[in-house]
């Protein structure tokens, strides 16, 4: 598993994925199988690949929209492909949707074959399969038994016509004789309806030109008997019919036996199709985001240059809100981001995490310039209460999932925490979240807390929000709420400060901010200082 | 008569429904391809759902099957395809789908009777029918219902037959009232404002109230069946129109009436929607009842069916003439006149 403990659900990746607008039922497929990469070598050709259909999508907008009507077009195959290979005879229908498909592959081929390099990911024509199902090669893409399929079908056909014609000729003679004699309205299949009180009812019933059918609302109806007078032609349009019928059956035998030799082809190309629509929609993704491609490393630097967590910026965006980027350096071991209430913490380690599954998952990165190394699973502990619908309290779930963690940390993972020991007393959350981040420091994982706790980053690496150190409260924008005052004034930038022990104190103000009254406020800012006065409590 | 010369070129789709079991609608439809058929017309041929049983499933009585000639197109579920007699050339599977299998356009090489199952939804109706012009139907007939259950409304096809008959009741008296009554329901007349608001509320299949400033108040209620308690809470002194966009019946009419003494306008979505019987619609126009469509139904003809599959039947002259006389613009055929 790489994704532990839902952490796929945290990152909100469903929301990222969702951006993959996929044309097939095989991209769908894909996109529904994605896995990550452990291979650095698949993983850059998987790269290399998009880069390719980058570039031409940027040329070609026209061909690839035409790419995507093709794809959306192509329909599901793999129950028929499934039963040719059981050794099933298909259907008209099938026999239609294959041929169907090896033309979507010639479309492709035809579109995408005059740009460069795609070949890699273009399904393989389908000219055998085209042969068989457009015998007379008139590229209409649709399908019935033609008549070149079999010499026998094709003069038993002729015939039929023939007959019928001469047929039709007579029971026209016939017809409009009977129904000047009777004045009557012979319908084209011959039948007539008449009510028993008709004045020709019952020399109808006696004529042996007209056969009795059935009886309904009130209403006699007849047939034109055509074996009385034609019974020889009758039989011998029957018999014909009988020979039609089972001369399709064999070319139907034929025609399944034919392409039973190219299933292992059709079953590549469903996977080059769904290959190739799968990579235009992370493409086009690239595109519309501005994602770069990210330098896979073998070390055990993890670095983001201007990262986007892409939910929350679009969420910003609709809000009329801006999102920073935001730069970090991480390594191997354990670091600690502090600062101010609402400064990003929690919304830069799930970047963090989106950086990392997005690259191993083969998706280009929305940053100017990050460096992954390749990692066996990524963790992240952010505060909700999926936890609790195990029955387990918030502090519990992260313990149990911590334990499990801890004991995998010589795996390369990637270990994403947000306020550690959230959800118990500070002395005691102190402690352990100090002996875990020690811990953790000499892990061969990539590890990142956040936290309130002084003291915490001793040794780590630690990263601070740089929060409101820069705030005005002259400057509050009138007409705007407070929340879109606090998001303006708000420093989100992470600075290394690893000389620094003690976390910024800025809830105070804050809470001043979003309108706690003025009694508690005060009260809060003199028991601060009484409690600096008496050392730090948690040292 | 030749009907089929009347309609192609003038129409592109035709739907056909009938008041009630046995009232003729089948055997009007295969008039139409009967003649359709002399005239060397191409026709497309699909239905709302089931239809085109060989028996009817619910009287038991035998139902003419659909006979189809050599050309015919025809948009039906896989399934039914699978039948020995049939020869066909596949155009297009379509992405519709039907418990039958998907919904497949074959253009027809033999004459033979096909079992009609079509798209259930308006866009799959509307779907099939372009795919089959676009391969040549010069006239796309629709098997349609009358029933609460369709989803598909006869209101997107371009013009509408109404089959009507005995099998409707003994009483003619009974069988020209109740008529006259649904080609009334049918016929009603679009609303002339915020036709724009109507139609958003239709797509979203969503209840709303507008108000004298166009301002909508969408209710969350599934049907406008038993909403009464609910709408009251919504109904205010300026509301001016109330949208349901399914089907209406007496009682959700009789909500609106009570609650609103005839002020707020009823808009439905077309007259295929109304469930209400004769009495009950003229005692609540009494009472001040409005009520409009959002799609105007193109009724361009009544058929009947003099024959009852209880074994009665009416003079089929007079029937006709005492329909013909109180809706003098529309075509009354009867399907069994020779």
């Amino acid at each position: 598993m790489f994704f532990r403990f839902s952490t796929d659900e945290k990152l909100d990746i469903d929301y990222i994925l969702d951006k993959v607008n996929i044309s097939s039922v095989y991209g769908k497929s894909r996109k529904v199988d994605i896995k990550p990469y452990f291979d650095k070598d698949a993983l850059e050709s998987e790269y290399d690949l998009m880069d390719l259909v980058i570039e031409n999508l940027l040329k070609h907008k026209l061909t690839f929209t035409k790419v995507r009507n093709v794809l959306k077009d192509i329909k599901e195959i793999r129950g028929t492909i499934n039963r040719l290979e059981d050794g099933v005879v298909l259907s008209e229908v099938e026999f239609f949707e294959l041929k169907k498909f090896a033309f979507g592959v010639r479309l492709l081929n035809n579109l995408l074959l005059p740009l460069k390099n795609l070949l890699d990911i273009l399904p393989k024509r389908l000219l055998d399969v085209e042969k068989i199902l457009d015998p007379k090669d008139d590229k209409i893409p649709t399908f019935y038994i033609y008549d070149n399929y079999s010499l026998v079908l094709k003069e038993t056909r002729e015939e039929i016509e023939k007959l019928n014609k001469d047929i039709e000729n007579e029971k026209a003679v016939l017809f409009s004789a009977l129904s000047k004699k009777y004045d009557l309205k012979i319908r084209p299949n011959g039948e007539i309806r008449i009510s028993k009180s008709n004045s020709h009812y019952e020399e109808i019933v006696q004529d042996d030109n007209f056969a009795y059918l059935s009886e309904n609302y009130g209403l006699v109806v007849f047939t034109i008997n055509l074996n009385h007078g034609y019974s020889e032609w009758m039989k011998k349009l029957n018999k014909l019919k009988e020979i039609e019928q089972s001369e399709e059956e064999k070319v139907k035998i034929d025609l399944s036996n034919q392409l039973k030799s190219y299933v292992s082809l059709f079953l590549e190309n469903i996977d080059r199709i769904g290959h190739l629509d799968f990579i235009l929609g992370k493409a086009s993704f690239a595109i519309a985001y501005n994602l770069i491609r990210p330098e896979i490393t073998m070390g055990d630097a993890f670095e983001i240059e201007e990262g986007i967590n892409i939910p929350v910026a679009d969420r910003l965006r609709r809000e009329g809100l801006e999102y920073t980027p935001i730069d970090i350096c991480l390594e191997r071991g354990a670091s600690v981001i502090t600062g101010s209430n609402m400064g990003g913490k929690t919304v830069s380690l799930k970047l963090m995490g989106q950086i990392a599954a997005m690259a191993q998952h083969g998706l280009f990165v929305p940053a100017k310039r990050v460096k992954f190394p390749l990692r066996d699973y990524i963790y992240i502990s952010v505060g909700d209460t999926q936890d609790m619908s195990l029955g387990l309290s918030s502090f519990a779930g992260e313990m149990v999932a911590l334990s499990e963690i801890v004991n995998q940390s010589d795996k390369r993972g990637l270990i994403l925490v947000d306020e550690l020991s959230r959800g118990t007393n500070p002395q005691e959350g102190y402690a352990i979240s100090r002996s875990i981040t020690d811990y953790l420091n000499d892990s061969n994982s990539i590890c990142v807390f956040t936290s309130h706790f002084d003291g915490i980053t001793k040794g780590k690496v630690h990263y601070q929000v740089r929060g409101l150190k820069n705030i005005n409260f002259d400057n509050m924008i009138e007409g705007q709420s407070v929340i879109e005052n606090l998001h303006h004034q708000m420093d989100f930038t992470l600075e290394r400060v690893d000389d620094k022990e003690q976390v910024p104190k800025e809830a105070i103000p804050i809470a001043q901010m979003l309108g706690l009254n003025e009694i508690i406020i005060s009260k809060a800012k003199e028991y601060l200082i009484q409690n600096q006065k008496g050392g730090n409590n948690n040292e | 008569m030749i009907l089929i010369d009347q309609l192609i070129g003038k129409y592109n789709t035709i739907s056909l429904i009938g008041m009630v079991k046995n009232a003729g609608k089948t055997t009007l439809l295969n008039e139409l391809i009967d003649q359709a058929y002399w005239e060397k017309t191409i026709l497309g041929l699909t239905s709302i759902g089931y239809d085109g049983e060989k028996t009817d499933s619910v009287t038991n009585t035998p139902k003419p099957t659909i006979e189809v000639f050599p050309g015919t197109l025809v948009a039906t579920a896989q399934s039914l395809l699978n039948r020995e007699h049939l020869r066909y050339e596949v155009l297009e599977v379509t992405d519709l789908t039907t418990v039958f299998g998907p919904i497949v356009i074959v253009r027809m090489r033999n004459h033979a009777e096909v079992e009609l199952i079509g798209p259930r939804s308006n866009h799959g109706i509307e779907k099939v029918s372009r795919i089959m012009k676009n391969w040549g139907a010069k006239l796309v007939l629709i098997d349609g219902a009358l029933d609460r259950v369709s989803s598909a409304s006869p209101a997107l096809a371009d013009g509408v037959f109404l089959s009507t008959g005995a099998a409707l009741s003994r009483d003619m008296n009974q069988v020209v009232n109740q008529t006259l009554h649904r080609i009334n329901l049918l016929r009603l007349k679009s609303v002339t404002t915020n036709l724009s608001d109507f139609k958003l509320l239709k797509e979203n299949n969503q209840i709303g109230i507008m108000d004298d400033k166009g301002h909508i108040d969408v209710i969350h209620l599934k049907t406008g069946i038993n909403a009464g308690s609910e709408l009251k809470n919504h109904l205010k002194n300026n509301s001016k129109y109330i949208f349901f966009p399914g089907a209406v019946t007496y009682s959700t009419l009789k909500d609106v009436v009570d609650l609103t003494h005839g002020k707020v306008a009823v808009v439905v979505s077309d007259g295929s929607k109304l469930f209400v019987e004769r009495d009950n619609y003229h005692e609540l126009l009494a009472k001040g009842l409005k009520i409009f469509v959002l799609d105007e139904i193109n009724l361009i003809g009544v058929s009947i069916n003099p024959f009852s599959p209880k074994g009665y039947y009416f003079d089929s002259e007079i029937l006709k003439q005492r329909l013909m006389e109180k809706v003098k613009d529309l075509k009354v055929i009867n399907v069994f006149e020779s």
